[in-house]
């Protein structure tokens, strides 16, 4: 008797916490910009002289392919690619601590990351009334812990976007004599 | 709290096993590398006396079914080509044909192995090997 009670009074909760969840209002939080969205953009973007956007995306491709990605999408008309690599998540502070929480807690209480997915899209675009080629590049990652649960997180870290561009211009520029 | 000395002691000995080469911040995986750009680049490119890059496209399709590869994406006008290879591991691999001076085209192909960048010239070499046979061309080292 007691267990039916629980089991409608659980069903009622399930149903007030469903009217309550607004799948609009929560888009519109999502579909916010970042607060920070001009910084975002900056760090994302460079522009090169030149007027050549097919050099510019080959040499992206060669740029994408010294570090490791697959190119999963390409559409040269539009300026377009879309990279992605899957590598180690594991992180030594991480795993000492699932130790810590194991020995404490039991097995089932240590979680850590155990691989992630890179994404990267890379966006180019000439620059109307100049002799420049705008680049944008954006990575993501989803990552995946030892439960099999997935987190996912735009990178926003200057230095990553810092080092990819030095590595671009080399390549830009390596290209741009070979043609 | 209920102490659980054989899992716990299990548990360390497992992690201990994961701590060898692990690293502190996952997110230094984007711009990770093992090797440099130029010996990368040395590696995983040849270049080939032709300047046919449609048939080149065609003939590193065909190499990497040959390889039992499944193509994922071809795009003709930049010659990129993607394909993975499933064999109770996971290996993908792009290949990308662009023009190299006037009379020649570079062959690139890079490739991950599960989890890993592989960077050893050996398997690379098989790659370009098989390639040669289909293009019937030598593959030439680039600089």
């Amino acid at each position: 008797m007691r267990t039916r009670r629980n089991l409608a009074l659980g069903v009622l909760l399930a149903i007030s916490l469903t009217a309550c969840l607004d799948a609009n209002k929560a888009a519109m939080q999502i579909g916010k910009p970042p607060e920070d969205v001009v910084k975002l953009r900056s760090l994302e973007t460079r522009r090169y002289d030149t007027l050549d956007e097919r050099t510019v995306l080959l040499a992206s491709t060669q740029t994408l392919q010294d570090l490791g990605f697959t190119v999963s999408e390409s559409a040269p008309g539009a300026g377009v690619l879309v990279a992605s690599k899957q590598r180690d998540a594991r992180e030594t502070g991480q795993v000492v601590g699932a130790i810590v929480l194991a020995v404490l807690f039991g097995v089932n209480a240590a979680v850590w990351d155990e691989e992630q997915t890179i994404n990267v899209t890379l966006v180019t675009t000439p620059i109307a009334n100049s002799k420049q080629v705008e680049v944008r590049v954006a990575f993501d990652r989803v990552i995946r812990n030892n439960k099999q649960q997935h987190r996912g997180e735009l990178v926003q870290d200057a230095e990553v976007y810092r080092q990819f561009f030095e590595k671009l211009s080399a390549g830009v520029q390596l290209e741009g004599q070979q043609v | 709290m209920r102490w659980r000395p054989i899992p716990s002691v299990l548990m360390a000995f497992v992690a201990l096993g994961f701590l060898v080469g692990c690293q502190t911040d996952s997110k230094q995986q984007i711009m990770l590398t093992d090797k440099t750009q130029v010996e990368l680049r040395a590696i995983q490119t040849r270049g080939f006396d032709t300047t046919d890059k449609p048939l080149a496209v065609r003939n590193v399709i065909s190499t990497l079914q040959d390889l039992g590869f499944v193509v994922d994406k071809v795009d003709d006008t930049l010659g990129t080509i993607s394909g993975t290879k499933l064999s109770g591991y996971a290996m993908r691999m792009t290949v990308t044909v662009r023009p190299h001076g006037k009379a020649q085209l570079a062959v690139r192909a890079s490739a991950q192995y599960n989890l890993t960048a592989v960077s050893d010239p050996k398997p690379y070499q098989q790659f370009f090997a098989a390639l040669e046979k289909a293009m019937f061309l030598t593959a030439n080292e680039v600089d």
